[in-house]
């Protein structure tokens, strides 16, 4: 061992995981809008070979492809931008961690993951900063997870909504799932997990697994003003 | 090619399901696009295609899903899947449900065209 304690070590390998899945997540949309560009190239081709062998192309046509290339270069940009506000957290120190800005990251990053699992996944924000003393990486990462506990196991149609509360002293993160929490092992781990990622930055996390009649809450919840 | 080929395209990207759409069009086929593997069971319902070019990865009714219910109602058309590279072991899955044959996405469009008409052909064949 290198001189880390165990903990911070399996906190980093943790870090590290988090970041390989999220980085896959939104490469694979980057990867998306690359092959609907591609397509539109193509069709472009088409349309000059078309005028090549005398066959009129409108002005009009060339002008709506163009416009919907435009369209997903803006997507791509927004993908990337995404990213690269992400890969970038891992730099800053601890410090003033904007919530409404990560409850708004987690959720554009985690929106694959909710395709995938076949949910809807939204946020509810406030207008204006909602500021604790943390670690951002880290801050996205616990809300990540309660996130993945959310959408883990359950049907399909299941709907995920985030939203970002506040109360003097006092910031929650709820995340609440219209399905209740399977008892599949996969989600104890996760509900540990995330005890634990809450337990490491001084958040207390609460979970409600919900029954047949209504669904799951996970809250998150920060003491404003103090640090962790 | 002698013989009319209809191709139903299967993407949840409406983008990429629309532009795959015209630019079969401008290779001779009957082309038309859908987003959702539920839509195009039911477009399968209402019209024979002799071809479905079909995303492996969707929201809702999933690729190889859609492939499993196409093969037991309608055996004889033919699926070729779209994936990506994070997708290739679900489009194997694909093979073993049937399907024709995978390809990576960006799609090549020569090479689609190609896969269009020999999966064509085994349809016409009466091979499943």
């Amino acid at each position: 061992m290198s001189g880390l304690d165990r903990t911070e070590d399996a906190r980093l390998g943790e870090d590290l995981e988090f970041f390989g899945q999220v980085t896959a997540s939104v490469t694979h949309q980057i990867n998306n809008v690359l092959s609907v560009v591609a397509e539109l190239n193509g069709l472009l081709d088409d349309l000059a070979r078309a005028a090549g062998e005398d066959r009129p192309v409108a002005p009009q046509k060339l002008a709506d492809v163009a416009g919907r290339i435009q369209r997903q270069v803006e997507r791509g940009v927004g993908y990337v931008d995404r990213l690269n506000e992400f890969a970038h957290a891992v730099d800053e120190p601890r410090g003033p961690v904007d919530l409404t800005a990560a409850v708004s990251a987690v959720e554009a990053l985690a929106q694959r993951m909710a395709v995938l699992r076949r949910a809807e996944l939204s946020c509810t924000v406030p207008a204006e900063p909602v500021t604790v003393t943390s670690r951002g990486f880290r801050v996205l990462r616990v809300i990540y997870r309660g996130v993945e506990l959310a959408l883990a196991g359950g049907g399909r149609g299941r709907s995920v909504q985030m939203a970002l509360q506040t109360t003097p002293g006092t910031a929650k993160v709820v995340i609440g799932s219209s399905d209740p929490l399977d008892a599949a092992s996969d989600s104890l781990e996760l509900q540990d997990s995330l005890l634990g990622l809450a337990g490491d930055l001084g958040v207390q996390a609460d979970v409600e697994p919900g029954a047949a009649a209504g669904g799951a809450r996970i809250t998150l919840r920060w003491t404003v003003g103090t640090r962790d | 090619m002698s013989e009319i080929t209809r191709v139903l395209v299967v993407d949840d990207e409406e983008e990429l399901t629309s532009t795959l759409t015209e630019r079969l069009h401008f290779r001779g086929f009957p082309a038309e696009g859908v987003t959702s593997g539920a839509a195009a069971l039911a477009r399968l319902e209402q019209d024979d295609f002799d071809v479905v070019v079909l995303d492996v990865k969707m929201p809702g009714l999933g690729g190889l899903e859609v492939i499993e219910r196409i093969k037991a109602r309608r055996p004889e058309v033919q699926v070729i899947l779209l994936t990506g590279h994070s997708s290739a072991r679900s489009a194997e899955d694909g093979l073993n449900l049937g399907a024709f044959e995978y390809v990576l996405k960006p799609v090549k469009i020569d090479i689609l065209v190609d896969m269009i008409q020999r999966a064509a052909g085994r349809r016409r064949d009466g091979r499943p």
